[in-house]
């Protein structure tokens, strides 16, 4: 276990020595450079956008104007630490602020119900048609996928962050501090406190299914 | 009061951050409890489901997507860059622009400029020549000055008074019409026509001795007085003009006098022009022989104050003198 450990941890630097010099080529407007780190790093933000916004057009709106503006800042890009951590604080604060548009939009448009709305549901069962996958366990799949996306997306923004972090992403307890600028004990209140609140709403919409 | 201590407990047991102490203590509880080992399982259901969330795929082409973005920004920034960034290229063309600013303003400025300052001499000298009789319609500055006059200026004088309408201007007379029999000034009018700085003051010390027998005295010294130069007359470098005044027992044997000694000590473009009882003669004159002419008028009659300057920077001045019977 120790091993295991050992290796995952020499391969992320080993990740972070690389990117770093990535970084620098950028720096020195290598522009194709960037096109490495977004070719590399464009999977995890998205999801990580994803998974803080829950809705797939919106997060990839979000995870393009993140690249833009990690481009724009990489010449402030000082190392400290590596670029995917910082590049998720980026991607963090651009899903918030989709997350404030998107409100204010709702409640502006809030009583049009002429428009069709694309609800989590039917987005599942659309990609699950589109992929031509009509098996009943993948259905259930999908939509035990939206209802978990849904409880995590009915989480306070600050508990939702950390649970997307360190659940989904798995970056440890310092990272997550680094990234949201706050301290580690700070990082744990959040995350325990997340998931007494996700285990309740879990509970909730999943009991009745067994 | 247990369960809900160690219920609280769960996630960081979950989490694997608990001391030994904690860690034992949790585990015997949910042992034995099958609450706090239902909430315990609930917590691990949780985390698996949430583990469980598969990866969104990115859209097809969302990478080329994002570097043609990036490209448009990199396009742009550049051009931008060049104009505007680093700021140290910014700076000195706002400098530059200012200056080219202001020079171009001097220039306008000085472009103008002759065009305006006509009035203070010629009004000065309508003071002391109201009237315009028939001499005075022979006088060739009086006309040069009016270039809209239909009547032309004498070719020769004009020629040697100067080249420029700013010359022209410098010296010349008044167009007003007046009384042609009339030497006095008005008092409302002479006033505020000095321009020079001591101009108002001898035109109010005229003023009150004007109801005294001395009026002609009071005029001449006005007379002596304002020709001297003013800044902007030397900074155009034109042909500055001197007036004085002399009393004479007969001013026609006067006028004489000072003809020919003008003739003598150089003096070109000589006039004389009789007004009333009076005499007016002007000339061209080297500045130089100015304090000799001065010198040598004294014997012809009574003179006023002379100037206080007689050194103009052009080199050539013109004169006028007017002779009043004593």
């Amino acid at each position: 276990m120790a091993t295991l450990s050992n290796r995952v941890e020499n391969e992320i630097c080993l990740a972070g020595d690389v990117d770093r010099e990535i970084v620098a080529s950028c720096q020195k407007g290598d522009i194709q450079a960037f096109g490495v780190l977004v070719e590399k790093y464009q999977k995890k933000m998205l999801n990580v956008a994803y998974r803080m916004i829950g809705d797939y057009q919106e997060a990839c709106e979000a995870t393009q104007e993140a690249f833009l503006s990690a481009y724009r800042a990489i010449g402030k890009f000082r190392g400290d630490a590596a670029f995917s951590t910082w590049m998720t604080g980026i991607v963090l604060n651009q899903a918030r602020n989709r997350l404030k548009q998107m409100k204010t939009r709702s409640r502006r448009e809030g009583l049009s119900l002429d428009e069709p709305v694309e609800t989590e549901r039917g987005a599942a069962l659309r990609e699950a048609a589109a992929e031509n996958c009509t098996a009943p366990e993948e259905l259930e799949r999908k939509e035990t996928a939206r209802m978990v996306q849904e409880c995590i997306g009915a989480l306070d923004p600050d508990f939702r962050e950390v649970v997307v972090l360190r659940e989904i992403r798995g970056y440890s307890y310092e990272e997550i501090g680094e990234i949201l600028k706050v301290a580690e004990g700070t990082v744990k209140s959040r995350l325990f406190r997340a998931r007494e609140i996700l285990r309740g709403a879990l509970k909730k919409r999943m009991g009745g299914r067994g | 009061m247990k369960c809900d201590q160690v219920q609280k407990m769960l996630p960081a047991f979950l989490e694997g951050v608990l001391s030994m102490t904690e860690k034992a203590f949790v585990e015997k509880h949910t042992a034995s409890c099958e609450a706090c080992r239902a909430a315990f399982e609930e917590y691990q259901d949780a985390q698996q489901l949430i583990g469980n969330l598969e990866d969104v795929e990115p859209p097809p082409g969302f990478a080329q997507k994002i570097m043609a973005r990036v490209e448009e920004e990199n396009k742009k920034s550049g051009i931008l860059g060049k104009l505007f960034y680093p700021l140290y290229i910014k700076v000195p063309v706002q400098a530059a622009a200012a200056v080219a600013v202001a020079v171009l303003a001097i220039q306008a400025y000085r472009a103008v400029e002759p065009q305006k300052p006509a009035t203070p001499q010629s009004d000065m000298t309508a003071v002391l020549q109201p009237g315009e009789d028939s001499g005075r319609k022979k006088d060739v500055r009086g006309e040069a000055a009016r270039p809209e006059k239909k009547e032309p200026a004498a070719p020769a004088q004009e020629t040697r008074i100067g080249e420029g309408a700013a010359k022209d201007a410098m010296i010349s007379l008044p167009a007003a019409p007046a009384p042609p029999s009339e030497t006095q000034p008005r008092k409302e009018e002479s006033a505020p026509l000095f321009q020079t700085p001591a101009g108002p003051v001898l035109a109010r010390e005229a003023e009150k001795r004007e109801g005294a027998a001395d009026g002609k005295r009071a005029k001449m010294e006005m007379k002596a007085a304002a020709p001297a130069p003013s800044r902007e007359a030397a900074s155009l470098q034109k042909i500055a003009t001197f007036g004085f005044a002399l009393l004479a027992e007969d001013p026609a044997r006067a006028g004489e006098k000072v003809q020919s000694l003008l003739r003598e000590i150089g003096g070109s473009g000589i006039t004389m022009n009789r007004q009333g009882e009076s005499e007016i003669i002007t000339a061209e004159l080297n500045p130089e022989r100015l304090p000799l002419l001065l010198d040598q008028m004294k014997t012809f009659g009574e003179m006023s104050e002379s100037p206080r300057s007689l050194k103009p920077a052009a080199p050539l001045v013109s004169v006028r003198i007017e002779i009043f019977r004593k």
